[in-house]
């Protein structure tokens, strides 16, 4: 208990854990809010693309899980400060057994990354209700909203938790938080985007998967084709991403009992 | 605290070579040489941060890590930099403090030792050196801690900053506590040691009290004398 109290006031006494909360609710209500009106000025490009399609209305509302990429960065910061500002040696003074600072570490990064996600998702479906508003629109199912809420809690422990064992292994929270944001927020979206049958084990296309939202648009350029078909289910995207948190967490442990700290 | 043949070596580098010594109980000992001769190496050693090639650095027979409490056995100053500077000095000891089971009123307790109260709610990247030095005391503090390991504790401090750590070392010392201070300001530490470890380059050049190890002579012509014979 001392050190999850020790490692809560790490986070809670930064301003940056205040920053992150609001850069993730700003791109969950962005990306909520714009999803309509980029959808209907893509109905003439892409079939399939109407808000009367209750499905499409359902994908609009998972937008609000958009802030899962400050998860990551969260948990970055919040192992990889230790190292930066030399507060390491405090930590590791006070508890030398270093594998108890970690899971500590790994279980207020998860606390953490669930709570940032379930404000920015709550105030995601704000957004997008409010985008929806501008248009004539299908409602969107009921399970929508609880199946988003999963994949908000689950996406957000578990991004956290990789962003801790990242932390762990590079150290320099610049260099990680721009890797992580390149890594998810380009490189992931674009193998889901293109390559749906592999990108559907990365986090990005588990996290889609959680959403349970099927979407199908074609274009007639194919490169625009967007479908979900092919992602797994709820059930099996949240086991596979919790088998991702476990080995990031395994790596992480690792890492951090073997490195002296300098 | 005792360094039993530790050795220390960082691929092609050896920062200790070998170092085998006992510091004496309820005495300050001063752990000297010049920068890269292996000090806060060894005592990074002692201190669990770092693990050992070889040999071994006990305090009450056992590693840093093995002890059961740590902070309430041992305080360390390693470096000045060990705090968020983007918080105050009280809420660092703050964070510091509850992962020891340390209540949070302690904190102000040794901010007032350093004297550092009235800068208690400044953020640390306000503080000068020599109150990061001071904050770094206090934390070393935090746990009531019968053995003091401080390395460097003197570095970047003004003259009245140094003559105030040598009486607050002075005071904890005549407090019966056991104090291990590196440094490699030689003059600065004749002053303020009863007996002195000498490293040079990874190895052990000197061992006993001022007097045995100084002579009739300052620390300083001792250790070129010590070193030249090494080399």
């Amino acid at each position: 208990m001392n050190l999850l109290k020790s490692e809560y006031r790490k986070l809670v006494y930064t301003r940056s854990f205040y920053l992150y909360i609001a850069a993730a609710i700003f791109l969950s209500v962005l990306s909520s809010v714009a999803s309509p009106f980029s959808i209907n000025a893509l109905k003439s490009q892409l079939s399939g693309a109407s808000l009367l399609n209750s499905q499409l209305v359902d994908s609009i509302y998972s937008k609000a899980t958009s802030g899962y990429l400050i998860a990551i960065l969260l948990g970055i910061a919040l192992m990889g400060n230790e190292f930066q500002n030399g507060q390491a040696i405090s930590t590791f003074l006070a508890t030398p057994k270093r594998i108890k600072v970690l899971y500590a570490k790994l279980v207020i990064a998860a606390g953490a990354g669930v709570f940032l996600m379930l404000i920015s998702t709550s105030l995601g479906f704000v957004g997008a209700y409010l985008g929806l508003k501008h248009f004539t629109h299908a409602k969107p199912d009921s399970s929508v909203f609880l199946n988003v809420t999963i994949a908000a809690i689950v996406s957000g422990a578990v991004l956290a938790i990789i962003g801790v064992a990242i932390g762990a292994l590079i150290r320099n929270v610049r260099v990680a938080s721009t890797g992580s944001i390149i890594w998810l927020g380009v490189v992931e979206k674009l193998i889901v985007l293109l390559w749906a049958t592999g990108g559907k084990y990365l986090p990005s296309g588990l996290i889609v998967g959680m959403l349970n939202v099927n979407v199908t648009l074609k274009s007639a350029r194919k490169i625009l084709d967007i479908s979900t078909a092919n992602y797994f289910g709820p059930g099996i995207s949240i086991i596979l991403l919790l088998l991702y948190a476990a080995i990031f967490a395994a790596v992480g442990s690792w890492i951090s009992l073997r490195r002296d700290i300098n | 605290m005792e360094f039993k043949g530790l050795t220390k070596a960082y691929k092609d580098v050896v920062a200790v070579n070998n170092l085998t010594a006992d510091i004496e109980a309820g005495r300050i000992t001063g752990f000297l040489g010049p920068n890269g001769a292996g000090k806060s190496t060894a005592l990074r050693c002692l201190l669990s941060l770092a693990a050992p090639t070889s040999g071994s650095a006990l305090i009450r027979g056992a590693s840093y890590a093995e002890l059961k409490n740590p902070m309430k056995e041992v305080g360390a100053v390693i470096e000045t930099g060990g705090f968020n500077p983007s918080i105050s000095g009280v809420k660092n000891l703050r964070i510091i403090a509850a992962s020891a089971g340390i209540a949070d009123q302690r904190a102000i307790e040794v901010l007032d030792l350093v004297d550092l109260t009235d800068a208690r709610n400044k953020k640390v990247k306000e503080y000068s050196l020599g109150m990061k030095q001071r904050l770094s005391l206090a934390s070393a503090l935090l746990g009531t801690p019968e053995i003091l390991i401080l390395d460097e504790p003197a570095n970047g401090l003004d003259p009245i900053g140094i003559a105030w750590l040598r009486q607050f070392l002075k005071l904890l010392a005549a407090d019966g506590h056991t104090i291990l201070i590196s440094s490699h300001q030689l003059a600065e530490m004749q002053n303020t040691v009863d007996d002195v470890l000498i490293l040079h380059k990874g190895r052990l050049v000197a061992n006993g009290t001022i007097a045995e190890v100084a002579g009739n002579g300052s620390l300083e012509e001792a250790f070129i004398r010590l070193v030249e014979r090494s080399a």
